[in-house]
């Protein structure tokens, strides 16, 4: 098991070394550069000035050059300065990662408490009315984009309630209760959204194990209902709910970028959309880097857990 | 609820926005309480004044005369035809009100600004922070009390010079400075006072290469310092717009070298980095979320301000941004379209319209390349003006609500064309542009061309692609959009790969920035237009310091533009309507030179 973590962990490296590469060569593919991204029409540089510029943030070196400084600073443990801003990157993905991080584990555990109990009921209740309206609710979900649901549920709350969530994100630690309440509504829609998955998932992989011999012989030796399920059905059912949630992590991430600017949270998403609006690459690369690490760590995660679901399975 | 599930709207939606928001409202609400003055009485004395083509406008001012107020009411009524008939309404002042201390004002912008060096940037995500921290030498006299200058008026301002005068050459410009103005209360100023030599490296430092604006101080011969509170400029040669520039809302404000020089390297990467002499002071940043400012006890202009403090928040979704004024946490909102307006005054009855009649300063289009051999045939420009239908932008992007533009904007009075001859100039003619299409030896579907566009910029720009499309096709074009993030198509359009941008061309207050994009070399010149008649009326109109003769070169250039449709079809312009929430009193509609309103003067009525 030891040896399977260490050959993951290590494989992580190259895996993120594409990544950033990947990155940085799509982002000069596209014309223009950080210094561009600062002029508006009503500029007055002059194009020595403009030079200078690009000397200064050392956008006149050859590409190879650039990518390799920036390697060589990452190795030191200095990110650099951000080309739009001139703040260190590490400071704002320092910033911005709590928020995310907050995000996505509001949203995470609302999605699971919704979709596991409600696939299980949905497969218990199979046929019945009650899992058809399940079932469609949960089609409804996945396919209406979360950000049409985000842009709705702004503008009718205000409209209908004169209520819009705090503005000027505020920490937890500072002021849970308006840190609730930023949080809330962002969360419900990502977790909404990504519960359809699960619950879908849950239902059908319940009512394949509801049917195996194992859970026959359990409800044949006496077993109530309850014991049956919580511990025969789900242990066995949720391994595939695990992949899919493990799999649906890089989604959310997606999700979690359009939502975080759409209620205005200064999360690792809204930093990669600012930071791609303004070919801000050393603060793009950094989150990247974040967001390719992350991704990884819950899929390694992931893995380890089946262990513990399936005792059948081993790494070896 | 009940009033919720009796709507139309789907049963679905109702369900799931329904439970996600009684969820959150649950939690609390914390929209800000307005206070309403409900006890005003306004008694009307109408008098009619008929004037020709003036748009559709209603500005309410309540104009504070030491202890009592003036409500005035001035209502322009649309007429169908060409003749608009303005009412004026003389109001008797009723309402005794005083301003009063106190209070955070809350403004929402879309994104951090870049920098907090005022000379590093000319975004106005930063000249909004640095016009609460920030003096100019002089500026422009403000729309709001005790000012009142019209909108587009664009008279010189003390503002740390407290007079100023040009000698006979046109050349040399001696400031006068206000004496006991403070700098801020920051290490290593400690609140000492300016002086003339503070001007001096001040203006040195826009003037040098690090500066955005060097180019626009091209021309700056020497700085002198008589005495400690008189400054003398000399420039190289005669400049009509030389007081422009050094009014400048986006260029001239006045930092201090001691305090850059203390910050090093650091200077521009935080919000400490704003100090200054202007009537607010940083208080605390909270980078992609909000910037807060507080009152200046020491600044100059006493009473002023009035509000405690202000806050700029980072809201970069546009719904977001209006439901933060539906629920009254910001307190000034634009909507874009007339129905958002519409829908917010039936969400917030009490809540006050400013609008202008003038418009925005900024020049917008369809830009041709005119490198491009195809575009270097006048006949098929010509097409294109005469196939473009503005009165069609006016009527379904503004809801009737604009104006025609030419190459020098309406916005800029006295140098602008009248709207008679814009419509004249721009009328939108199809037969006319189909024939010159084929004048010019094009079939229909024979001539491609791209209309390049940038996201996450302008709506407006975008909206009016697709109806320029529409309109070119209609007479044969063959057009498609390539819509790009704004800074991969900025980065596009200098460096001329394009083939036609419908983007903003120039801004700014005066003809010379407008100009500065059609002059061979100018900075803005993206139509890569090389017009020696041009090239004459620049040189011609930048010595001309008389405002008449001055204007009678620009608008020959206009007409000229116009005719040769030369290197932009203009977008008319909007009216630009702003809401203000109820209690916040002397808010004057953003003007021409400045974006933002005075927040110096503003006060709560609470």
């Amino acid at each position: 098991m030891t040896g399977y973590i260490v050959q993951r962990v290590l494989l992580m490296f190259p895996t993120i070394f594409l990544v950033v590469t990947l990155t940085f060569a799509l982002m000069h593919i596209v014309p223009g550069d950080a210094v561009l991204a600062q002029i508006e029409e009503g500029t007055n540089l002059r194009p020595e000035q403009m030079e200078l510029m690009r000397e200064r943030l050392g956008l006149d070196k050859p590409l190879y050059v650039q990518y390799a400084e920036w390697l060589w600073g990452l190795l030191k443990f200095d990110a650099g300065v951000s080309l739009f801003t001139g703040r260190p990157v590490i400071d704002q993905l320092l910033r911005a990662i709590p928020i995310s991080i907050e995000l996505i584990i509001f949203s995470q555990i609302l999605s699971i408490s919704i979709a596991i109990p409600v696939g299980v009921f949905s497969a218990i209740k199979q046929d019945t009315w009650l899992d058809y309206l399940l079932r469609t609710t949960s089609i409804a979900m996945l396919a209406a984009p979360s950000f049409w649901i985000a842009t709705l549920v702004i503008i009718f709350g205000a409209y209908w309630f004169l209520w819009a969530p705090p503005i000027g994100y505020v920490p937890f630690w500072e002021d849970p209760i308006t840190n609730l309440k930023q949080l809330f509504l962002p969360s419900a829609i990502i977790g909404l959204n990504g519960s359809a998955t699960k619950m879908r998932m849950t239902r059908s992989t319940v009512l394949e194990v509801l049917r195996q011999d194992y859970v026959r012989t359990a409800r044949a030796k006496g077993l109530s209902e309850t014991m049956v399920l919580v511990r025969h059905v789900m242990k066995n059912a949720l391994i595939p709910v695990i992949t899919i949630w493990g799999a649906s992590i890089a989604g959310l991430v997606n999700g979690s970028i359009i939502i975080e600017n759409i209620f205005g949270l200064p999360g690792v998403g809204r930093s990669m959309i600012t930071a791609i609006n303004n070919s801000d690459m050393t603060q793009l690369q950094i989150n990247v880097l974040f967001y390719g690490f992350g991704i990884m760590v819950i899929n390694l995660i992931v893995d380890i857990s089946y262990t513990w679901f399936d005792p059948r399975v081993r790494y070896s | 609820m009940i009033k919720l599930l009796r709507t139309s709207r789907g049963f679905l939606f109702t369900a799931l926005a329904a439970g996600l928001l009684l969820a959150t409202v649950a939690c609390g609400g914390t929209a800000a309480e307005p206070v309403i003055v409900r006890e005003e009485v306004i008694k009307e004395v109408p008098k009619e004044v008929v004037i020709e083509k003036e748009v559709v406008k209603e500005v309410v001012r309540d104009v504070p005369v030491e202890k009592e107020v003036v409500k005035e009411v001035v209502k322009e009524v649309a007429v169908p035809q060409e003749v608009v008939k303005e009412v004026v309404r003389e109001v008797t002042p009723t309402v005794i009100r005083q301003p009063v201390y106190g209070g955070t004002l809350a403004l929402a912008q879309r994104s951090d600004p870049p920098t907090f060096d005022p000379h590093a940037t000319s975004f106005s995500l930063l000249t909004n922070h640095v016009h609460l921290t920030h003096n100019r030498v002089i500026r422009y006299k403000s729309l709001a009390w005790p000012e009142e200058a019209r909108y587009g008026d664009l008279i010189f301002f003390p503002d740390l010079a407290e007079s100023w005068d040009i000698d006979e050459t046109g050349t040399v410009f001696t400031f006068h400075l206000r004496r006991g103005v403070k700098w801020h209360d920051k290490e290593p100023l400690n609140g000492r006072e300016m002086n003339s030599e503070d001007i001096k490296l001040a203006w040195k430092r826009m003037h040098e290469d690090s500066s955005r604006f060097a180019g626009f101080y091209d021309g700056l011969v020497s700085v002198e310092t008589p005495d400690q509170y008189t400054v003398v400029q000399t420039i190289d040669r005669p400049l009509a717009s030389w007081l422009y520039r050094v009014a400048d809302g986006e260029a001239a404000w006045i930092t201090n070298q001691e305090f850059v020089d203390h910050k090093g390297a650091d200077f521009g990467v935080a919000q400490d980095s704003l100090v200054g002499t202007g009537p607010f002071l940083y208080d605390r940043e909270d980078p992609g979320s909000r910037y807060t400012y507080v009152r200046n006890p020491d600044y100059f202009e006493q009473p002023y301000p009035y509000l405690d403090e202000v806050h700029w928040f980072i809201i970069p979704d546009r719904s977001a941004q209006e439901a933060a004024f539906v629920s009254r946490q910001i307190h000034f909102y634009e909507p874009r379209r007339a129905q958002d307006l519409e829908r917010i005054q039936q969400a917030l009855p009490d809540v006050k319209v400013r609008e202008t009649t003038g418009l925005a300063n900024t020049t917008s289009g369809l830009m041709f390349n005119l490198e491009l051999p195809k575009w270097q045939d006048m006949k098929v420009r010509q097409a294109v003006r005469y196939a473009v239908n503005n009165d069609r932008v006016i009527q379904d992007l503004y809801n009737g609500r604009g104006k025609y533009n030419a190459c020098i904007p309406s916005a800029l009075r006295g140098y602008s064309l009248e709207q008679d001859e814009l419509r004249s100039l721009y009328t939108y003619d199809p037969e006319r542009a189909k024939a010159l299409l084929a004048e010019a030896g094009y079939g229909p579907g024979e001539f491609k061309f791209e209309i390049m566009t940038f996201t996450g910029y302008s709506q407006d720009n975008q909206d009016i692609a697709v109806m320029r499309q529409a309109d070119l096709q209609a007479v044969g074009f063959d057009v498609s959009i390539n819509p790009v993030p704004v800074g991969e198509g900025r980065a596009t359009v200098i460096e001329g790969n394009f083939d036609t941008v419908q983007q903003p061309h120039s801004t700014g207050v005066e003809p010379d920035e407008m100009l500065g994009g059609y002059v061979p070399g100018g900075p803005r010149n993206f139509m890569r237009v090389d017009d020696p008649k041009v090239t004459a009326w620049m040189k011609e109109q930048e010595v001309e310091f008389d405002r008449d003769k001055r204007g009678a070169i620009l608008q020959e250039f206009s007409r000229y533009c116009a005719e040769q449709a030369l290197g932009i079809i203009p977008n008319p312009s909007r009216v630009v309507q702003q809401l203000v929430q109820s209690w916040v009193q002397n808010a004057a509609i953003a003007d021409v030179a400045s974006d933002e309103p005075d927040e110096k003067y503003i006060w709560f009525a609470r």
